[in-house]
């Protein structure tokens, strides 16, 4: 069994929380303890309900309690979803059955069972979507609450798509409940490690060459128009990037970089930073299950993993967490992933689409000039404080 | 978690040490400090939900003995409780003399002030050198989740400044194992908040400490903090009362601008009210549904700093 010291990512419960809690008009249930309620409440930022089970509810059964909540609160909703914790779960009470209750959806995802991703998709899996054939848009998928990209990433894909004259459908996880009665047939991913299964994949946004790869797919699809606009917009963004990664690479060696995210956005990273800036990536530290690629990966879930990740072979540049911004906290830094504490933000910032690509390097350009600054006034005499005269 | 040379094992799955690692970790960046305090997993999944968790739970303590910490805390979770690990007996077989098992049992083992309590009496243990009371004070309970701890703190010892008096320990925050010997040598206890009144009596009858039930909360209730120290240390707390008087009203005179004002308050909680009601005779406010809606936080603002703060919010909604 491996060593787990701070583990860095949540349990599969607030993964199921996580996308429920996206649905507008869907009322969220955690039978569970406070406990159990409190960290998804705070960090969702979602009207939440609990069961706020004690010891008695666990002795004595605690599917009374639910009940009972259910029945105050089902009149607010469109619909209502029980996500199941781990004691509830161990004591195999049974929730899946409730007379009068038939129509609540119950995801058994307790936090032992495994990643916030599964939990996720579990979720996911569970909505009532219906796919409407007829329906010309296309959904999105892979929106999540804790992800900090997320409103931008559904903002960018929207006006991507209305280039194209496309709407977008359902969006999971976030859009009415009324909407997922109504998905396209077709979806397109923002985040394939929280893919749905519903729709017929239609590619991803995630990336400049990806989005227009895939805008051209969907306007086969629909026998729409290819927005030439779009294709135009695409290589402007490119040699604007490509201008000031030159204008950086002029002054200034290639950053080394580790890369920490979920296992997509962080490849994507890695991919654009070898792209724009021929950069070394020291590690693409995931903080769920590995996919394949040709950088060096590892998993990177608990502190001590970004720690030995870290000082095995020190960065020049960390896009992360602000745990990872703790570890290292001489390196330049862009914040990329869930936490990000200890800074303001307050807008929506994409990372798909061509926004995204142009944001990810402003932020990594920007992270890298001021500490190259920092250094080449460290290492010139006389400069020690103030600009060189 | 607060104890800065100790490692805290949360028997339980991940997900569990996440969620506390994870509002540490919010608070610590938000106090730009870089320390991050140790807790390890004992990473429990179905597998010893079906076989049990205690084989985990000896790997978990091998490995937190192998970083030498100075003290080792085993916290049990619900999952543990539930499944019915004999936590102290794998404990007490790991023949390490420095660990200590907080039994918080998650949710089986009560609410969120029961395992603060528990925590608290645990390591109380490692107190009481033997010395004479030295007249500092020791501050017991601070919340070390909440955001404002270390202004109460600031507060805290201003106000024990002016009666000449210095807090040596602070049980348990951002300390020493080893300086978690001096509990019960200090002269007087202050709680954080009347929720820890057992704790208190436990301490003053273990110790012989007398406490102080609260952090002091409202103008009133500051100066009345000011003399109640005084009383218990035997010193003159009139020049202290009397300089904080004035410096409350200098206060309550940069706010003249809220005299008068319509005000609703939203979301009062009933230990509030005595110092909703101090506000109103203050500042002469007119409570009522009309008038700018202000709230008083929860927990209570700390002695008069704490007011100062909480009367600029209110300023900031009174122009918007």
């Amino acid at each position: 069994m491996r060593e787990c010291i701070n583990a860095l990512w949540p349990c599969a419960m607030t993964g199921a929380v996580s996308c429920l809690g996206g649905i507008a008009g869907m009322g969220v249930i955690i039978h569970g303890s406070s406990g159990c309620y409190y960290y998804p409440a705070t960090v969702l930022h979602r009207e939440l309900h609990c069961t706020f089970l004690i010891e008695q509810d666990i002795i004595f059964g605690a599917a009374d309690r639910l009940r009972t909540l259910i029945r105050e609160i089902r009149d607010r909703y469109g619909s209502l979803a029980v996500v199941n914790t781990c004691t509830p779960a161990i004591i195999g009470d049974d929730i899946t059955d409730m007379p009068g209750c038939e129509d609540v959806i119950i995801i058994d995802s307790p936090g032992f069972l495994g990643s916030y991703e599964s939990g996720y998709r579990l979720a996911c899996e569970s909505l009532p979507v219906t796919i409407d054939h007829d329906h010309e848009g296309v959904n999105l998928d892979g929106i999540s609450l804790l992800d900090p990209f997320a409103q931008g990433n559904v903002m960018e894909a929207e006006r991507i798509l209305s280039l194209s004259g496309i709407p977008v459908a359902a969006v999971f996880s976030s859009c009415r409940l009324e909407d997922l009665g109504h998905a396209a047939p077709h979806t397109l991913s923002t985040n394939p490690d929280l893919s749905s299964p519903w729709g017929e994949p239609a590619g991803s946004l995630l990336g400049i060459d990806l989005t227009l790869q895939t805008v051209s797919g969907l306007t086969e699809i629909t026998r729409g128009e290819y927005p030439e606009i779009l294709q135009r917009e695409a290589e402007r963004a490119e040699e604007r990037i490509s201008r000031a990664a030159d204008r950086f690479l002029r002054r200034f060696d290639p950053p080394s970089a580790a890369i920490f995210g979920e296992f997509s956005y962080a490849e994507y990273a890695c991919r654009v930073l070898e792209k724009y800036f021929d950069a070394t990536i020291t590690v693409l530290g995931s903080r769920n299950r590995p996919g394949t690629t040709h950088f060096r990966v590892a998993e990177a879930s608990s502190l001590s993993s970004v720690r030995d990740l870290l000082s095995r072979d020190p960065p020049d540049l960390i896009i992360g967490s602000s745990f990872e911004q703790m570890v290292c906290p001489g390196a330049a830094f862009v914040p990329f992933t869930y936490p990000l504490r200890g800074m303001v933000r307050l807008r929506d910032r994409p990372l798909i689409g061509i926004q995204g690509e142009l944001g990810l390097m402003e932020d990594v350009l920007n992270a890298c000039m001021d500490q190259g600054v920092r250094t080449e006034l460290h290492d010139l005499p006389g400069t020690e404080s103030g600009f060189p005269g | 978690m607060a104890v800065t040379d100790g490692i805290t094992i949360i028997h339980g799955p991940d997900g569990c040490a996440h969620h506390t690692t994870s509002l540490l970790h919010a608070l610590q960046v938000d106090h730009d400090r870089l320390f991050s305090p140790i807790i390890l997993s004992s990473s429990l999944t179905e597998s010893e939900i079906i076989f049990g968790g205690e084989e985990a739970l000896g790997k978990a303590i091998r490995s937190a003995v192998a970083r030498k910490p100075g003290l080792i805390c085993v916290l049990t979770s619900c999952v543990s409780a539930a499944i019915g690990d004999d936590v102290q007996s794998v404990c007490n077989s790991s023949h390490c003399p420095d660990i200590i098992v907080v039994p918080t049992g998650g949710f089986l083992g009560g609410g969120f002030s029961e395992g603060v309590e528990q925590a608290l009496l645990a390591l109380s243990v490692l107190g009481g050198s033997g010395s004479e009371p030295d007249g500092s004070v020791t501050l017991i309970g601070e919340k070390n989740l909440e955001y404002e701890v270390d202004a109460h703190y600031r507060e805290l010892s201003r106000l024990l400044s002016l009666l000449g008096i210095h807090i040596r320990l602070r049980f348990i925050r951002n300390v020493s194992t080893a300086a978690l010997s001096q509990l019960g040598s200090g002269s007087l206890n202050i709680l954080r908040d009347h929720s820890l009144e057992e704790v208190g009596e436990s301490f003053r009858r273990r110790f012989g400490t007398p406490y102080i039930p609260s952090f002091p909360v409202g103008f009133s209730g500051t100066l009345r903090f000011l003399e109640q120290v005084g009383e218990q240390l035997g010193i003159d707390s009139r020049q202290a009362v009397k300089t904080e008087r004035e410096n409350q009203e200098q206060l309550i005179g940069n706010f003249r601008d809220l005299r008068g004002a319509n005000v609703s308050f939203y979301g009062l909680s009933s230990s509030a009210l005595p110092l909703s009601e101090e506000l109103i005779q203050r500042f002469d406010l007119r409570p009522g549904t009309a008038g700018f809606t202000c709230s008083i936080p929860d927990p209570l603002p700390v002695g008069t700093a704490g007011l100062s703060r909480m009367l600029h919010r209110w300023r900031r909604v009174c122009r918007a």
